[in-house]
Order: structure tokens, then C-alpha cells, then sequence
């Protein structure tokens, strides 16, 4: 560990150069750890809001009075997500079984309430990923930074104790890089705990929208499959 | 750390990771940069000496020092005034009565030795301008509006105008009535007899007042400085004696309007020169006139004003309110 010296470089690029190893790696993980948050907090609010959209213009078409057929013939070649992928996977299921001449109509609304159970946790899980990461950044950033900050004080304690003096002069550089540690974890922590919560909020919303169309749509079909056994 | 590195370098990078990278390097760089230089912090900038006295050793620090400043605005002001007053109108006939206006210039010279000009005064009459620094009595006196300190002169300059002006002499508080003798004689050509004639125990009219102190010191080094608790002690002896003599108009006690300041000075035995000048007043002219029966009374030398006579440049002059006393 070097001695402090007197005149220091008090730039915070001189504070991360003279930092001890230990707590040069705690502030690049944190800062790495900000980007990617960030990098999450893009993707997932554009994808939120691209699935908001999608499920609205579903809707639309679906009530529209359309044939479920049609629509489902539009829909089937491309791979689909959210909403239309449920129609899409019931659709199939109840396509499948009526391939054969209508002979495994028994429970087949089973199969159908299973398949749609399937896609919703599908969707659910693809709406969800990398949320955790930003729980996580969330919950451990400060902590990772107060381990740096605890880290740093200790050694500008031993330079206190090499120096045998115990000036401000000697004992601030220290303590300003070791804080500089927690400010990262801070940095990170902060915006990652914003955005996991308001995130939480709207997967909750989206998936509670798509078990309700999987409800009305199963209760659909199950009408069908009444009416084409009796 | 290897999820992190795992999520921001295996994966394949997207939109929100671009986006993410360019706004950290930016922001990071914008710290790096502007935080580059923290500035000292210099707790020792703002200290000021201090040193601390008591009462006592702060009353004996009396002796004025060169560097000391300038009076204090209050009085400046009023003996500004006299001096300009007495330029502009001496500046018309100055061509008559050369030496005698060719005074004034020289008392811009700065700290006035009072006990000196005491001295002078009897013989500066006869030899108009004698004190050194200006050597152009002759010129047109150049209003010396700056330094309002030099008693004597002042005095002297006044008598000038006084001689001249004698008939709208009447704002001109302090002087107007001192030379009382030599008035009926003035006459313009006669000033030097005239000023020759004077009190020999006549003293400067443009001392201190009571309550104004200068930081400029004397050159007897007494008194220039004296704390607040002595000059409010000797405000309050100066009051006390001179209330003692004053015997208000029936009627008048417990009035609050009525106000009477008289000015006026004392030789260091406590006695009157001259003559008391009321400054102001309420209109009073009874309560004016016990005023200054009081202060006739209470500076006679069997009843003198009786002050620390090493702090007399403070109170040679007093200007004191006379108020009826309460109930």
C-alpha cells in the first residue's frame, strides 16, 4: 500500500488511480454493473411498451367481428408473443383435434386451458428476464459499495497509523476515494430500485391482461366445442 | 462480477446496451472533467487578529497612532460645512482682506495639535499665515473641504466671516455670539486688531462634541480613543452636574416636546468659555432661557464642571440636550 502523500491528485480519476486493488475492482463492478442496468431499463421499457401496443391492436382485431379462422391464418406463419401467441397456441390445439375427424373432443378444453397456462408463463418469463438483475443491483449495489468504502477507510487508517500523524491532509484523500466507492454503489443502486419496481408493476398488469383473455377465449372456444359435440 | 461481465460482453449487444454504454462514458467523462479540480479548502482565509483587552488597558491605549483614520462622518460634516461656507463667501472679497482669508488653505494640514494653536493663535493674527506647509497666503484660498479639523483656524476663518457677514450670521450656531466685545468694533479693515483682541483664554470652536471620538489621536497622545464605557460615563457626569443646576419652568415637567441643546465650552477647571450657544430648540423660550441658566450656573468656578481632566479634549466641547425632567 503506498504512503499518502501530501499532494495528491484529487481529480476523480486520480482518486480511482490511487485507490487500493480491492476497491478499484468494487468501483469497476459497479460501474459496469450501472451499464448494464441501464442497458436492461432500455430494453425492457421498449419492449413494454412495444407488448402494451401489441395486445391493444389484438384486441381490437379480435372483437372486431373477425373469423377466428382468418385470423388465425394471419397470424399462424410468423412467430407472435404476448396476446397473439396465445390465440395462436389455442387455435393450433383446437385445430389439431379436430384434424382427425373430431374424435379427441373429449377434453379437448382441458388440453386448451393447459396450452394457454403455457404460453401465459411463457410470455410472463420473457416480460420478466433480467428483472432480477436489476433487483439484484438494486439490493447489493450499496452494500458492494460500502464494502469498497470499508476497504479504502481501513487502509487510509493504516496509512494514519504508518504515518504516525493524524491530519486531516493524511487522513481525507483516503477517505474521499473510499466514499467515492459507495457513491458508485449508490449510483447503480438507485435508478436499478426505481426501475425494478415500476417494471414488477407492469408485468403484473400485462400478465393479469393475459389471463383474462385466456379466460374469455377458452370460454369461447369451450362454447364451440359444446356446440359442434351436441 | 462474472454475470455482470457475462451479461454486458457475451451477449450480443442491443439497443438498450449501446445506449447505455454511450450515456455512462459520457456522464463519466463529464465527471472526470469537471471534478478534476477540487478546490483547496483554506479554512485560515477569513481569520482576522483579534486580541483581547480589558476595560482598563483599553482606556490607556489613548495615544493616537499614523496610521489611524480619519474622524469619524459626524463631525467632518459640520466642520465641512463652516469651512465651505466660509470659502464661498470670503472667495468675493478676498482681494480686500488677503491675509486674513488666505487662512483657511493651510488648515487642510491634517492632525490639529489643539494645545499648539492655543499658543499660535494671539500671534497668527498679527502674521496672518504663518504656518508652514502652504506658502501661497496670497492665492485665492483653494476650499480646503477635506480636513474640518484645525480648530483655531477654523475659529479664525469664521471670524472672517463673521465681519463680513455678519447680518445673515444668524444659522451659524457656535460662533455668532462668542465675541461679544469685539463685535461693535468690527470692521472689515480691522480684522487683524480684531482677532488680536481676542480672550487670550479663548479656545477653537470646532472641538468634539460628546459624543464624537476621532481615531486620528492628538499630538498630547491623550484621549483620542476613549472606550464606550468612559465616554458614557463622562456623558453621564455632564448631565448629572448640569441637570443638578436646572431648574425647568413650572408647568413644563413631563413634557416630552420640549427640547433644548446648548453647546458650549469648558477650560479643564470645569469653568465656562465664552458663551453657551442654543443649537436647537423646541420653542420653548422659557425652557430655553432655565437651560441656559442651568448651564451658566453649574460652570461657575465656585460650581465647576468637574471631569478627568486627561480626557479634556473629549469634553472641552459639550452639546447637551436639556429635556424636562420626567414627572
Amino acid at each position: 500500500m503506498p504512503p499518502v502523500e501530501p499532494s495528491m491528485d484529487l481529480s476523480l480519476w486520480g482518486l480511482f488511480l490511487q485507490a487500493h486493488l480491492i476497491v478499484k475492482i468494487v468501483m469497476i463492478g459497479l460501474v459496469l454493473a450501472s451499464v448494464w442496468c441501464w442497458a436492461i431499463i432500455v430494453n425492457k421499457y421498449a419492449l413494454y411498451a412495444r407488448t402494451r401496443r401489441n395486445m391493444d391492436r389484438f384486441e381490437k382485431v379480435f372483437w372486431s367481428g373477425q373469423s377466428l379462422e382468418e385470423l388465425y391464418r394471419s397470424l399462424a406463419p410468423r412467430p407472435t408473443t404476448s396476446m397473439p401467441a396465445l390465440f395462436v397456441a389455442a387455435m393450433r390445439e383446437w385445430k389439431r383435434s379436430f384434424e382427425g375427424g373430431g374424435r379427441a373432443v373429449a377434453s379437448l378444453q382441458m388440453r386448451i386451458e393447459k396450452v394457454l397456462d403455457v404460453t401465459i408463463q411463457r410470455e410472463v418469463e420473457r416480460l420478466e428476464r433480467q428483472l432480477l438483475v436489476l433487483a439484484t443491483v438494486g439490493s447489493a449495489g450499496p452494500f458492494i459499495g460500502l464494502f469498497g468504502t470499508v476497504w479504502g477507510i481501513m487502509t487510509s487508517f493504516q496509512s494514519i497509523a504508518a504515518s504516525k500523524n493524524t491530519s486531516l491532509a493524511v487522513v481525507a484523500p483516503g477517505i474521499a476515494e473510499a466514499l467515492f466507492a459507495t457513491a458508485l454503489g449508490l449510483l447503480a443502486a438507485i435508478p436499478a430500485t426505481i426501475f425494478y419496481n415500476k417494471f414488477s408493476a407492469e408485468v403484473a398488469k400485462q400478465a393479469t391482461r393475459l389471463e383474462g383473455f385466456a379466460d374469455e377465449f377458452s370460454a369461447i372456444l369451450s362454447r364451440q366445442i359444446d356446440e359442434r359435440a351436441g | 462480477m462474472v454475470a455482470i461481465i457475462w451479461g454486458l460482453f457475451v451477449k450480443k449487444p442491443d439497443g438498450g446496451m449501446v445506449f447505455s454504454v454511450v450515456a455512462h462514458a459520457a456522464i463519466l467523462g463529464y465527471a472526470i472533467v469537471g471534478f478534476s479540480s477540487a478546490k483547496p479548502y483554506d479554512p485560515y482565509q477569513e481569520a482576522l487578529p483579534v486580541e483581547v483587552l480589558t476595560l482598563s488597558e483599553f482606556d490607556q491605549l489613548t495615544k493616537g497612532s499614523n496610521q489611524s483614520k480619519k474622524a469619524p462622518e459626524a463631525k467632518p460634516k459640520i466642520a465641512a460645512e463652516k469651512v465651505a461656507a466660509v470659502d464661498a463667501k470670503a472667495l468675493p472679497p478676498a482681494p480686500v482682506a488677503k491675509e486674513d482669508v488666505a487662512a483657511p488653505p493651510k488648515e487642510t494640514e491634517a492632525p490639529p495639535p489643539p494645545p499648539e494653536p492655543k499658543k499660535e493663535e494671539p500671534k497668527k493674527a498679527e502674521t496672518p499665515p504663518p504656518p508652514p506647509p502652504e506658502p501661497k497666503p496670497a492665492d485665492l484660498p483653494k476650499p480646503p473641504e477635506k480636513k474640518p479639523e484645525p480648530k483655531p483656524d477654523n475659529s479664525q476663518a469664521e471670524l472672517d466671516k463673521l465681519i463680513k457677514k455678519e447680518v445673515e450670521k444668524k444659522p451659524e450656531k457656535k460662533v455668532e455670539k462668542k465675541p461679544e466685545k469685539p463685535k461693535p468694533k468690527f470692521d472689515p479693515s480691522k480684522i487683524a486688531s480684531l482677532v488680536d483682541k481676542r480672550d487670550p483664554g479663548r479656545k477653537a470652536q470646532e472641538g468634539r462634541e460628546v459624543a464624537d471620538i476621532t481615531t486620528a489621536g492628538v499630538s498630547t497622545g491623550q484621549a483620542t480613543q476613549l472606550s464606550l464605557s468612559m465616554q458614557s460615563m463622562i456623558g453621564t457626569m455632564i448631565q448629572q452636574h448640569l441637570y443638578s443646576c436646572f431648574n425647568p419652568p413650572p408647568g413644563t415637567i413631563g413634557r416630552t416636546d420640549l427640547i433644548a441643546t446648548i453647546s458650549f465650552e469648558v477650560t479643564e477647571q470645569g469653568t465656562l468659555i465664552g458663551t453657551p450657544v442654543l443649537q436647537a430648540s423646541s420653542g420653548d423660550a422659557a425652557f430655553a432661557d432655565s437651560a441656559m441658566r442651568a448651564v451658566y450656573s453649574c460652570t461657575q468656578p465656585a460650581r465647576p464642571l468637574k471631569l478627568p481632566v486627561e480626557h479634556y479634549d473629549f469634553w472641552r466641547n459639550v452639546v447637551l440636550d436639556f429635556r424636562p425632567p420626567v414627572g
